[in-house]
This record gives C-alpha cells, sequence and structure tokens, in this order.
C-alpha cells in the first residue's frame, strides 16, 4: 500500500495537491496521479468488465477531478474518498453503456465475495474497516451481497434485481434499509 | 425523521452506485446549494471506503498518463471548447443537408452488431473506407469531452503492425492522433479538427510512426460529417 488513510501527514500532501489542481498545476496533477492511480485503477478494475473499459474509466475519472477539483471540499470528505466516489461513477457509467455483463462472471464473484467476509475474529490490518466489516456481517447474507456487489462491482438495481429475483422497488427498499442499518451500526456516525 | 432518512437513503444510493445517471446527476444539481445533502454524501463515502480499500492497488498502464494530459489539455481548455463549438454550430446551419447523410450514417452504425451507436453528445463522425469501398473504421468526435472513438469495423492490423490515426487537414501536414490497434479506442484528441478535414489510417510499425509523419500506407480515409 503506497496510501493510509490514516496518515495524517500524507492526507495532508494530498489535500494541498488537490488545492493545486484545482488551480490547474499540472504538476501537482501528476503527483496527485503518481500517487494515487494505482488505487484508483484497482478499485475500477472490480466494476468495469475488461481490462480496456477499466483503462477508458481510469481515463475518464481523471479528467473529471482535473475538471472539478474546486468542487473538493476536505471538510467533507477525505481526497482519495473523494476520487474513489469519482472513479467509481465513472466506470460504473462505462459498464452501463456497455452491454450485459457475461453471467459467467456471477460465479466469480461469489468466490470472491465468500472471501471477503472472513470469519469474525480473524485478523484485519486496520485497512480493512473492521467496524464497517463487523456491521456487513451483520446484515442478512442477501442484503450483505446487494451492497457489496453494488459498491464494489458496480451492480445497478435493475442488475440485482435479476441476481436476487426481487422486484427493482423491492430491490431499492432493501438496499435502503440496508444503509440505514449500516450507519446505525457505525453509530450513526 | 422521514425526511432525514430520504437524503440518507439517497446520498447511500449515491455513494453505492445504485442511482440511475438521471437520478445521480440531480443529486449533483441538488448538493450544490444544499450542505446537508453535501456533507450526507461525504459521510457515506468515508464509511463506505474500506471497502474500495479492498480493492488493493494495480498499476494503470504507463501510456495511460500520457492520454490524460492530452485529454485535460486538449478538452480541458475552456476557451479551445468554445471555439469548437462555434465551429461546429456554424457548420450545423450551413450545412443542413449534411445532416441526413450523418441520420443515415447513425442508422447504418447502429444497425452493425459490432458498431455500437456513435456515444451521445458526438458533433462529428466520419465512416473510413479503404479499398472498394468496405468501412474498415467509424469515427465519432464528442467536442464537450474532448474525446474520439474509434471503433473498428474491419480487420485487426498484422501483429508487427499499428493502425495509426491521423487529421489531414485541407492543406498543411497530417498530425498523428493516436495509434488506434484495439476493437474500440477512446482517445483524447490532440488537435481541434475542422470541417473540411479528413481522418486517415496509416499503416505504421508496431507503436506507432517512428518518425511523426506517416511511414506506412494509407489504409483508410474518411470526412468528417456534423453529427446530431
Amino acid at each position: 500500500m503506497t496510501y493510509r488513510t490514516s496518515d495524517p501527514s500524507r492526507q495532508a500532501d494530498l489535500v494541498d495537491l488537490m488545492h493545486a489542481v484545482a488551480s490547474r498545476d499540472e504538476t501537482a496533477f501528476k503527483r496527485l496521479y503518481d500517487r494515487t492511480s494505482a488505487k484508483l485503477f484497482a478499485v475500477v478494475r472490480r466494476i468495469a468488465i475488461s481490462e480496456a473499459a477499466a483503462e477508458e474509466a481510469l481515463q475518464e475519472a481523471w479528467v473529471r477531478i482535473w475538471n472539478h477539483a474546486d468542487r473538493f471540499d476536505p471538510a467533507l470528505a477525505s481526497p482519495i474518498t473523494w476520487m474513489t466516489t469519482i472513479a467509481r461513477h465513472a466506470a460504473i457509467d462505462a459498464v452501463r453503456k456497455g452491454p450485459e455483463r457475461a453471467s459467467a462472471t456471477a460465479v466469480v464473484l461469489d468466490e470472491e465475495l465468500a472471501d471477503k467476509l472472513p470469519a469474525p475474529g480473524s485478523t484485519t490490518d486496520g485497512l480493512t474497516g473492521p467496524q464497517l466489516r463487523r456491521c456487513l456481517e451483520g446484515l442478512e447474507p442477501d442484503r450483505r451481497g446487494m451492497v457489496l456487489l453494488a459498491y464494489s462491482y458496480g451492480y445497478s438495481r435493475e442488475e440485482l434485481s435479476r441476481r436476487f429475483d426481487k422486484p427493482v422497488a423491492t430491490v431499492k427498499t432493501i438496499l435502503r434499509r440496508s444503509l440505514i442499518a449500516l450507519k446505525e451500526c457505525l453509530g450513526g456516525r | 425523521m422521514a425526511d432525514n432518512n430520504e437524503m440518507e437513503g439517497l446520498a447511500g444510493e449515491y455513494v453505492l452506485g445504485t442511482l440511475d445517471r438521471p437520478e445521480r446527476d440531480a443529486v449533483d444539481a441538488r448538493s450544490a446549494s444544499e450542505p446537508a445533502l453535501r456533507a450526507a454524501i461525504g459521510d457515506w463515502a468515508e464509511r463506505l471506503q474500506p471497502l474500495a480499500d479492498d480493492a488493493g492497488e494495480q498499476a494503470p498502464p504507463q501510456s495511460l498518463w500520457t492520454s490524460i494530459l492530452a485529454s485535460i489539455r486538449s478538452g480541458g481548455s475552456g476557451a479551445r471548447v468554445q471555439l469548437l463549438e462555434r465551429t461546429v454550430r456554424r457548420l450545423k446551419i450551413a450545412t443542413i443537408g449534411f445532416g441526413a447523410a450523418a441520420a443515415v450514417l447513425a442508422i447504418v452504425v447502429a444497425s452493425d452488431r459490432l458498431v455500437p451507436p456513435p456515444m451521445p453528445g458526438a458533433n462529428y463522425v466520419a465512416v473510413l473506407n479503404g479499398e472498394g469501398g468496405r468501412p474498415a473504421f467509424v469515427a465519432s468526435v464528442d467536442i464537450d469531452t474532448g474525446m474520439i472513438r474509434l471503433r473498428r469495423v474491419g480487420d485487426a492490423p498484422p501483429p508487427d503492425k499499428s493502425f495509426e490515426l491521423w487529421q489531414v487537414p485541407a492543406s498543411g501536414p497530417t498530425v498523428s492522433m493516436g495509434v488506434a490497434d484495439n476493437l474500440s479506442d477512446l482517445m483524447p484528441m490532440n488537435v481541434s479538427l475542422k470541417p473540411g478535414e479528413k481522418l486517415a489510417i496509416s499503416l505504421e510499425p508496431r507503436g506507432g510512426s517512428p518518425t511523426g509523419q506517416a511511414t506506412g500506407p494509407v489504409m483508410y480515409i474518411g470526412d468528417l460529417l456534423p453529427a446530431e
């Protein structure tokens, strides 16, 4: 990991870089890119259906970061979190423009999901969010699956509806209830 | 509170990625004037960020930075974009007849299974034909984003060669717009395209022309047409 959300000095560096990027500083933009693009690419790669699509989405994400850096507010979110949201949205836009996801990926996803939620009490390295993990484990399996497929793999309500064999409106209700439950579990913060 | 839950749900779904595009755009528009919504989105993004951290790290290809830089330089400059938009508007007024040609082209493009319709907001299209008039590439240019999408209809280049895209101005030297070896390439535009120009594809050594000018044969060429 070259980036740690928990490291305040790195965090401050990134905030400074974001401000410089907002004033169109290409050197700062390159430094920001060098520090964070591997992380963003990994996030985008999980959502995109191919390596090429991931590259395209990452490029789009960085153009959006450049264009909207002036909207970044360090009081609301950390730079990496703000950029992650932009990158995930860019990847999601790319996925939803394209053809249906191949159903073969579903099998891989099931295995990945199983890996993603190890037994309670297993070691965590501080970056994987033990609190969030615990709260996700508190959700019913279907609900947990929906949240993870949506966040990590960019599933739309429609895709979740097909995968879990529930009406789209129900999916929306379940997602929102799950989110509220997560928020409460995390202490409302 | 019901209102608060509604906003929390909306902000949560915004971050989760399950809003459709119009819903998400509406949230973006609202949040500009609603600090509470902005704050809720920030909180949700931080809450769920550990899931993104789980993805680890994967270095993108080296070439990507060059593309990004070219893209922000061509698309990021407001003045240049405005100039191009004005050109396009004039062109639309001057050549209404071309609209029909573009519409026909759109149908051709849409009916070919290999070639999805041009991306929304495309301002120019071009069909690049080779010998015998068979289309080999369809290009769509989006002035707003400063991007050009190139879809290959014909054969891939030989393994040791690359296809390279060129801007062919009415006069003056051709300018390389990048290598186009994939079935679909989305590339930032390093040039400002004008009506009356052509796009051409030449066959170059793998990775593109070493000289900055076409060294191999021109394989495909087509006129730039305004599109709606």
